[in-house]
């Protein structure tokens, strides 16, 4: 558990039912700031599904989830929260430079241009600038997903199997990304089975069959266990 | 204009100037003529089979009177699927990436749905008026009055149905007003439209807009309390819509790309199922009945325990297109001849739902390929227990008709026709699932003439043969007009439609998993 006083992201008695099946028990749970969680657990453990509620993408069917204080889906908690779906979610008809200008404006960025040009730098996506992602392979398409992600400001990060399709450069760069964003006092909570993350987490919480089973230290150990690995 | 409406508007223009500079306009120039060609073609085919014989004083009368009530049904039809749409997120077609980066950021929602709302609602003023306007141009064929009022009414009528239930769709999603209350809604206008038939009066919400409809033939100033209501709930669903769930966004907008990609592959079968994920449509847990275990006719066994799992929506779908079916029949019967299509579309449509056990052979060709049986032969065998579901369906609203009628006539006619309308269309369901999606490779060194001509004949040719097994409603008509038996007239046509539906059979039997 964190020592802050108020926690940037908070899950209180937080529950999702499917209806055909359970998709995360009663969880209560505070992230502080500047925390990186990493959330793990096998298959179908409720991992997206917790992502998926504190983001606001999933209704809660019990309890309530607060951003730096504001509830989930608000326009306050929306301004603080950045998401990065595992899947890519990509406009068709525009190029990543339009993605990141479009995104950009949407949150309010007024000098965003010199971060884009360092993140498509870092990720390797300066040459393809001006095409359209949805002629990308599913790493480049991960890459553009998370340029737009890190692209605008935020108190929470939510990040969601972040590693799936990416090369082993492009793995290296998400995981430099992070810290420095966790440096910069963001709270990142990042669903991943990469052991490279376990080392530089602050915190781990493991989930089997939508419980929290795990919530302490992280370590490739930890992770190995969580996951059946 | 705030810096959000400006971002939004500079999204759409920048997106609009890409697709624009992507279009070919001899393309569009091209596809522009087709249309034109088509609608053409089904305005002249429309109009011609309906014919030109003016009704008399008395069944004009009989329209006036009882109009205002049918045409209400089907409104009241129509502003339940929109209810039902908004109770599951509906009616609004997001693009996921809108759900995710202009939802999720810190713009307004209602500001960002406003455009999409608004485009939803001029897409129901064209369809409705489009709808509104054909059917009273092809009305106007038969009723005695002035073409232009009919058509210009039925317009009217066809945008304030449109405008009214793409309005209280968003205003259920985004209210959001819970599913009991908009069943509860549900059977309250359709207990009202029924009401307003059995009592002869037209008071439901339906039958205002039915009023408003047969204005052409008859001004009625209470239809006009319908245009109101309607931009009522327009402005009152724009106004809330920006509490429509995200959850139901994205789905919808997961399910209903696919949902694009299959129409466009001419994949009925896909099409189908996304529809049921759409209207959260499972098979139940828990079958209706048990059916018990046994050595014998395990493929017909297993029909009718896939059957004993359909949800109760299905099964009131299967009776309520069956209905359909018979009161399109009864209104050939009565002199409107192309009823006869309705009612061969609307049994197809139903057997769609009952041919289901079929359908999941389809949907896992290699279990169906790895049963020690001809393919085509377990496909035949899978046809016996939808048949029985889909006659058994249609024998509730045949009986109602019996006994509200002549039971005589009814009767007679219905022995000769309902046993093989429903073989083709238990046949004419299997056909159009059990072809396989179209291959654009394959079309690319033909004709463009030529394929929007295959295109059309791979999706008409199943319910074309329903319809033709639907036929003998006309000779059992003819018949009873000659004073003669109907059963017999009905019955004269069965050699040439066995023919026909023996034909489908080879076909289906010939069907191979690896064809799929």
């Amino acid at each position: 558990m964190t020592d802050t006083a108020e926690p940037v992201l908070e899950a209180k008695g937080l529950a999702k039912d499917y209806g055909d099946q359970l998709g995360l028990e009663p969880t209560t749970l505070a992230v502080g700031a500047g925390e990186l969680l990493l959330l793990v657990g096998p298959n179908g453990a409720g991992k997206s599904t917790l992502l998926g509620l504190c983001a606001g993408l999933l209704e809660p069917t019990a309890g309530e989830v607060l951003v730096s204080g504001a509830e989930v889906g608000s326009l306050a908690a929306r301004a603080a929260t950045s998401v990065i779906p595992d899947n890519p979610v990509l406009y068709d008809d525009l190029s990543v430079w339009e993605h990141a200008q479009y995104i950009a404006r949407l949150n309010h960025v007024e000098d965003w241009e010199p971060l884009g040009e360092e993140l498509l730098h870092r990720l390797g996506l300066a040459p393809r600038r001006d095409d359209l992602p949805s002629r990308f392979s599913r790493g480049l398409r991960q890459k553009t997903s998370l340029l737009l992600g890190l692209l605008r400001p935020a108190e929470l990060l939510l990040i969601d199997e972040p590693f799936v399709g990416l090369d082993t450069p492009g793995q290296s760069t998400l995981v430099e990304l992070l810290e420095e964003v966790v440096a910069a006092g963001v709270t990142v909570v990042v669903s991943s089975h990469q052991y490279d993350l376990a080392d530089r987490a602050s915190r781990c919480v493991g989930l089997r069959d939508g419980e929290v089973v795990h919530d302490g230290d992280a370590s490739r150990e930890i992770v190995r266990q969580l996951t059946g690995g | 204009m705030s810096v959000d409406t400006a971002v939004l508007a500079d999204l759409a223009r920048a997106r609009r100037s890409r697709r624009l500079a992507d279009v070919d306009i001899f393309e569009k120039l091209y596809q522009a003529y087709l249309s034109v060609i088509a609608v053409g073609v089904v305005l002249a085919v429309g109009a011609s089979t309906i014919g030109d014989d003016r009704v008399g004083p008395a069944t004009l009368d009989r329209v006036l009177r009882e109009g205002p009530a049918v045409v209400g049904l089907v409104a009241a039809l129509v502003l339940i699927i929109g209810l039902r749409s908004g109770a599951r997120g509906g009616p609004l077609t997001l693009e996921a990436p809108f759900v995710t980066h202009v939802l999720l950021s810190p713009v307004p929602r209602d500001l960002a749905l406003r455009e999409p709302s608004f485009r939803q609602l001029r897409q129901m003023v064209l369809a409705g008026g489009g709808i509104g306007a054909l059917a009273g141009l092809l009305a106007s064929h038969r009723l005695p009055v002035d073409t232009l009022p009919l058509i210009a009414w039925g317009a009217v009528a066809g945008v304030v149905l449109g405008v009214a239930t793409a309005g209280a769709a968003m205003v259920v999603a985004g209210f959001p007003v819970a599913k009991p209350i908009v069943h509860v809604l549900s059977l309250v206008m359709l207990a009202g439209s029924v009401a307003d038939i059995v009592a002869g009066t037209a008071w439901s919400p339906g039958s205002i807009v039915g009023r408003l409809a047969l204005s052409g033939v008859h001004f009625d100033p209470v239809g006009l309390a319908a245009i109101p209501v309607a931009v009522a709930l327009a402005v009152g669903g724009v106004a809330v819509v920006g509490g429509t769930s995200i959850e139901s966004a994205i789905r919808r907008a997961g399910l209903v790309s696919q949902l694009r990609l299959a129409v466009t592959r001419q994949d009925l079968r896909t099409v189908v199922l996304l529809q049921r994920r759409l209207a959260q449509d499972a098979a139940r847990s828990r079958p209706w009945v048990r059916i018990p275990a046994g050595r014998r006719l395990p493929v017909f066994r297993r029909g009718l325990q896939g059957l004993a799992r359909l949800p109760l929506v299905r099964l009131v779908r299967v009776v309520a297109l069956c209905s359909v079916a018979v009161a399109a029949a009864v209104g050939t019967w009565r002199g409107t001849s192309p009823l006869i299509i309705v009612s061969g579309l609307a049994l197809w449509a139903a057997a769609l739902d009952v041919i289901e056990p079929l359908a999941q052979e389809l949907d896992h060709p290699d279990r169906w390929a790895g049963y020690p049986v001809n393919p085509g032969d377990l496909l035949g065998r899978h046809l016996t227990a939808p048949l029985l579901a889909l006659v058994l369906a249609t024998c509730i609203p045949v009986g109602v008709v019996a006994a509200l009628g002549d039971a005589g006539k009814v009767l007679g006619t219905a022995g000769g026709v309902l046993i093989p309308a429903c073989m083709a269309a238990v046949l004419g369901a299997a056909a159009s699932v059990a072809t396989a999606p179209f291959d654009p490779g394959a079309l690319q060194m033909q004709m463009p003439e030529a394929i929007g001509t295959q295109l059309i004949v791979r999706v008409a040719w199943p319910p074309a043969i329903v319809i033709v097994a639907c036929l003998p409603v006309l000779a059992a008509r003819g018949a009873a007009a000659k004073g003669l038996s109907e059963f017999p007239a009905a019955t004269q046509y069965l050699l040439p439609i066995c023919i026909l539906l023996g034909a489908v059979s080879m076909w289906l039997a010939r069907r191979k998993p690896e064809v799929l």
